[in-house]
């Protein structure tokens, strides 16, 4: 009897040392959970806007801050009428500003260029052109523009933002091994930072370490602190400018994008492989947070929108898990507001705005 | 020479100088932007029999397609594009 007993003591011991591991195991795990999970519903939508499809044409991008003349402005990336750009305010009820006239000319810019937002202006930039463009919002007529052109070797830039009003940050690939780049406005590389995730494969070239590494740059609305991330992948970077060079605040590559190589006849373009996910597809920031559109769709099914938004903390700390009630193609923030801007099965775009209040009490 | 023929000489040297100032123009501008069709990535494609190489480059935003000073824009994709953008 005391044997057997004695027996099963060892093995509850056994049991308890086995749970004990596992927790310590668990515990070792770097992919930290998040400390809240919160779903949005329909009811803590304060702002539901329509956009018809004869204003606006295919959205590729979302931007917000607040106006000063009330509610908050929103910039598309949205290729109409010959202009890059269309510029709608949260009040105002059809009223559509085209700016970014597409061209050559002294003014214009090349189809395709993405932007930054700032509380006054829409920095836009063209790697084609090698010049970055800067549109003044408070000005009415949106033809106040400021450009300043670059020329860097050994650099292909996915997304430029400027950092004061003398350095610039750049992400895509610097001497086919780095992913971010600092320079100054007389052409001078100031610091590199962080390798690419696949710098050293030789099977990429380096077209290839540029598309494979294309992703979304942005800034914290007031300090030069940055996030980016990579598309395809699960790969966010927190970094901060200090004393002239690129501080890495926490690099976090859970989940790296998994492409084959094509080169044809002189083309190159990168293929996710098979069950590879959409990954990160936006990225946007407010004083306190970053907000990160992910997908864990496969790239097979063709989906380009999510429902789930990480949420961050400027130190890199995953803090809340956000659904939304709806799939998201593109977001975007303000200090009071998340807005959201997702294609209806007619093909027409919805703006909604959700207020912070009720996303981040974290 | 007849007034006629001094007009149609002066024609063809504007016609002239006009292709010339295209030529150098064109040869300045190092970066020929492609306008993204679905024609021009599935052509790239037709190298490849196999199904999990046909892509489309959709929308004017990322790049799908580079090389020695072109580029073809778009988000890959494994669906054929939408047609939406206005002109």
């Amino acid at each position: 009897m005391s044997r057997k007993i004695k027996k099963i003591r060892i093995s509850n011991f056994n049991i308890a040392l086995i749970l004990l591991s596992a927790n310590f195991l668990c515990a070792c795990n770097n992919r930290k959970s998040p400390e809240k999970e919160i779903k949005l519903s329909e009811y803590d939508c304060a702002i539901s806007k329509r956009l018809s499809s004869n204003d606006i044409g295919l959205v590729e991008g979302l931007y917000a801050n607040n106006s000063d003349y009330g509610g908050c402005n929103i910039v598309l990336l949205d290729y109409h009428d010959e202009n890059s750009f269309s510029l709608i305010n949260t009040e105002k009820e059809n009223e559509i500003i085209r700016f970014g006239k597409i061209g050559h000319g002294a003014k214009e810019i090349p189809i395709g260029c993405t932007g930054h937002m700032t509380d006054s202006s829409f920095i836009a930039f063209s790697d084609e052109l090698h010049c970055i463009v800067e549109y003044d919002l408070k000005n009415t007529k949106y033809e106040n523009v400021k450009v300043h052109k670059y020329n860097l070797e050994d650099t292909q830039f996915t997304q430029i933002i400027p950092v004061n009003s003398f350095l610039y940050i750049g992400m895509g690939t610097y001497k086919d091994e780095y992913q971010y780049v600092l320079f100054d406005k007389n052409n001078n590389v100031i610091d590199y930072a962080l390798n690419l995730y696949n710098y050293d494969n030789p099977d990429f070239n380096s077209f290839h370490k540029f598309l494979s590494n294309q992703g979304r740059l942005a800034k914290h609305p007031t300090e030069p602190k940055f996030v980016a991330v990579v598309y395809n992948s699960r790969n966010i970077d927190f970094l901060e400018v200090v004393n002239d060079s690129i501080n890495c605040i926490r690099s976090s590559r859970e989940l790296s994008p998994n492409f084959e190589c094509v080169t044809w006849n002189g083309y190159n373009r990168v293929l996710p492989v098979n069950n590879s996910p959409i990954g990160f597809i936006d990225v946007c920031t407010n004083q306190d947070f970053v907000f990160a559109l992910y997908s864990n769709s496969e790239f097979a099914s063709g989906e380009d929108s999510s429902d789930m938004i990480f949420v961050y903390n400027w130190d890199g700390a995953l803090c809340t898990n956000l659904t939304l009630p709806n799939k998201a193609n593109y977001i975007a923030a303000t200090n009071d507001m998340l807005f959201i801007i997702l294609e209806t099965n007619n093909g027409e775009y919805m703006l909604k705005g959700y207020r912070m209040s009720s996303i981040c009490n974290v | 020479m007849s007034l006629k023929n001094k007009k149609n000489v002066c024609a063809i040297c504007t016609l002239c100088a006009i292709a010339l100032l295209s030529y150098f123009y064109q040869e300045n501008n190092d970066i020929a932007v492609a306008e993204i069709t679905t024609k021009n990535i599935e052509a790239l494609a037709q190298g490849d029999d196999d199904d999990a190489n046909h892509v489309w480059c959709c929308g004017k935003i990322r790049t799908c397609v580079k090389g020695p000073n072109f580029k073809i824009l778009g988000k890959m994709s494994k669906t054929p594009c939408q047609e939406k953008s206005k002109k």
